[in-house]
């Protein structure tokens, strides 16, 4: 009897539990539904009384419009050259400064440290007003270039810290052995380092590469020509004082998604792993 | 030989601080000395007037209530963000199956590109055509259609329930690396000693995450007071001013009014305000100390 009791209680835990899960992921999930739902929706639907849950009659249509009758391929390039530029060169510069912090013992490196974690701190909106006379002054407005130096500056500290944290991990016991036997740095750091921390390498990669993909206020102000804008200031472009384009908007925030939730799969696994070890993302 | 690889290491560095530099410290001087001026978008007319910014700023009544309006914004999202992300890392750490997929699903409202996840919700808060509303009726709970975004009081509280949201994974991610590593023989013998859930997680589990949930807390509270996208895209800082917090207030200035020196005086006040908060963390939490 008492068994049989305990065994209720044992399974209307688990049942909570699952219920708790469930409302858990449709609460997370649910926006995101809800932007593919809008997306198939014909305009009639989407704007009509009562409000349907799932599209009635699913349709492209929005899709179609998107790619014939807006710059949305154009934008999407834009923020794919400007996302890899910046992620390329911020790994670059990231990695050479990571590897100097942890494996060269010159004074300072801690200091320097706190204060890249400092700087990541700025308020946006403080660069913003500045930057935005800079760009004008360095004639590079209405310019790639100018998202790009803007953006590699934005993922450094992050970049710098995680990347940091991944050379700590790796012994440099190993790296002076193979000194002793008469290994050149750069051989080391080509056959024992960079393997090593490709891992870490890749994830900070993503990270630069979304948030890069994502950004919104620099782009919003230095671009103003409508075929070199981004993916976010292009969509907030879809509203404007004589109609809002709701339908554009979730078709774009749908294509948007795609490459994000491409790159999310990929280092999913090692999110909580690398985030446990003290890094630190706004 | 020593001396060399010094300078090796420090020259490693170079490309690194001239980035920081150009881009960040630069325009960050920039920013304060253009605070001390009256100056335009053109910048042709810059003017020296000392401290008239900041003392015109100080008998606002818009910058003073944007300025504790933030923390509003900062104190609701931080709220919101912390109960559900403990409660939504406590549950993800339970064995059940799919906790994979679950885990995944969380982490989705912070990396999805934030400008279409701002739009989405603005529609799914419209008064006509919003889905929030739909269900609302559809559970009886509301008579009629709220408008969410073009009520002065419910505004705010509409976008900290977005921004709790889209942030609150930060806090489970943070928390469920921390809660990993309990050895689960604590709790087994507290079960074994009658402690209940409750018991168990007043005198386990929150003892063991103290430490990161502060944290993260810390951290959280300097990023919520920088936010500018979420606020400008969904209402822009209305209806009527009642969500225009500092970001929003100094891009008005700068951009709508193009009063340049003004606006900076009030990202200055505001970078004061982050700055301490920064502080706090690097000196109390040392991240930056080495693990040998």
């Amino acid at each position: 009897m008492k068994i049989k009791k305990l065994r209720g209680t044992r399974i209307a835990k688990r049942a909570l539990l699952y219920l708790g899960v469930v409302i858990l992921v449709l609460f997370c999930l649910f926006p995101f539904l809800w932007m593919i739902s809008s997306s198939l929706k014909t305009t009639f639907e989407l704007y009509g009384a009562p409000i349907t849950y799932y599209p009635h009659k699913p349709t492209l249509a929005s899709y179609i419009g998107l790619f014939k009758n807006t710059f949305f391929i154009q934008w999407f390039a834009n923020t794919a050259i400007v996302s890899a530029s910046t992620t390329l060169l911020c790994i670059l510069i990231a990695s050479v400064a990571a590897y100097s912090l942890t494996r060269y013992r010159y004074p300072g490196r801690t200091t320097f440290a706190n204060f890249v974690l400092f700087v990541y701190m700025f308020p946006p909106i403080l660069l913003a007003i500045p930057l935005y006379l800079l760009v004008i002054n360095w004639r590079l407005a209405d310019t790639r270039e100018a998202l790009i130096i803007t953006y590699i500056a934005n993922a450094l500290p992050y970049s710098l810290w995680l990347l940091r944290a991944f050379f700590q991990t790796i012994p440099i016991e190993l790296e002076d052995a193979a000194m002793i036997d008469g290994a050149s740095r750069w051989r080391v750091i080509r056959s024992i380092v960079m393997p090593l921390a490709l891992p870490g390498v890749i994830a900070t990669s993503v990270f630069a590469i979304i948030t890069s993909w994502n950004e919104y206020l620099f782009a919003m102000l230095f671009i103003s020509s409508e075929w070199k804008k981004t993916i976010p200031v292009g969509l907030t472009g879809f509203i404007t004082a004589h109609e809002d384009r709701w339908d554009l908007i979730f078709s774009g925030s749908v294509m948007a998604s795609i490459p994000v939730l491409i790159f999310f799969i990929f280092i999913q696994r090692f999110l909580i792993e690398a985030w446990g070890s003290g890094g630190v993302k706004g | 030989m020593k001396k060399t690889s010094h300078l090796i290491g420090i020259l490693m560095l170079v490309p690194c601080i001239f980035c920081i530099f150009l881009v960040m410290l630069y325009p960050v001087v920039l920013s304060l000395k253009m605070s001390f001026y009256k100056q335009t978008l053109t910048g042709l007319s810059a003017r020296f007037i000392g401290f008239s910014n900041y003392i015109y700023l100080l008998h606002s009544r818009k910058f003073i209530s944007a300025f504790f309006r933030g923390f509003v914004w900062v104190g609701g999202t931080l709220t919101f963000q912390t109960l559900v992300g403990l409660g939504a890392a406590l549950l993800l750490n339970q064995k059940f199956i799919g906790r994979g997929f679950a885990r995944g699903c969380v982490l989705l409202p912070f990396f999805l590109p934030g400008v279409s996840i701002y739009l989405v919700w603005r529609w799914m808060y419209n008064d006509m055509y919003g889905v929030i509303n739909q269900i609302l009726l559809d559970l009886r709970l509301i008579g009629e259609p709220i408008q969410w975004l073009s009520s002065t009081s419910l505004a705010m509280w509409a976008l900290i329930f977005m921004a709790g949201w889209i942030y609150f994974p930060f806090v489970t991610i943070n928390v469920l690396a921390r809660l990993q590593t309990i050895a689960p023989q604590l709790y087994e013998a507290a079960e074994i000693d009658g402690a209940n859930l409750w018991a168990r997680f007043v005198h386990i589990t929150l003892p063991q995450v103290r430490g990161v949930l502060l944290v993260v807390i810390l951290l959280r509270a300097l990023w919520m007071f920088n936010k500018f996208n979420e606020i400008w895209i969904v209402t822009a800082g209305g209806p009527a001013g009642s969500t225009t917090t500092l970001p929003i207030l100094a891009f008005k200035e700068a951009f709508k009014v193009q009063r340049l020196g003004r606006a900076s005086a009030i990202t200055t006040i505001l970078f004061i305000l982050v700055l301490a908060i920064a502080t706090i963390y690097i000196v109390v939490f040392q991240p930056a100390k080495e693990v040998t």
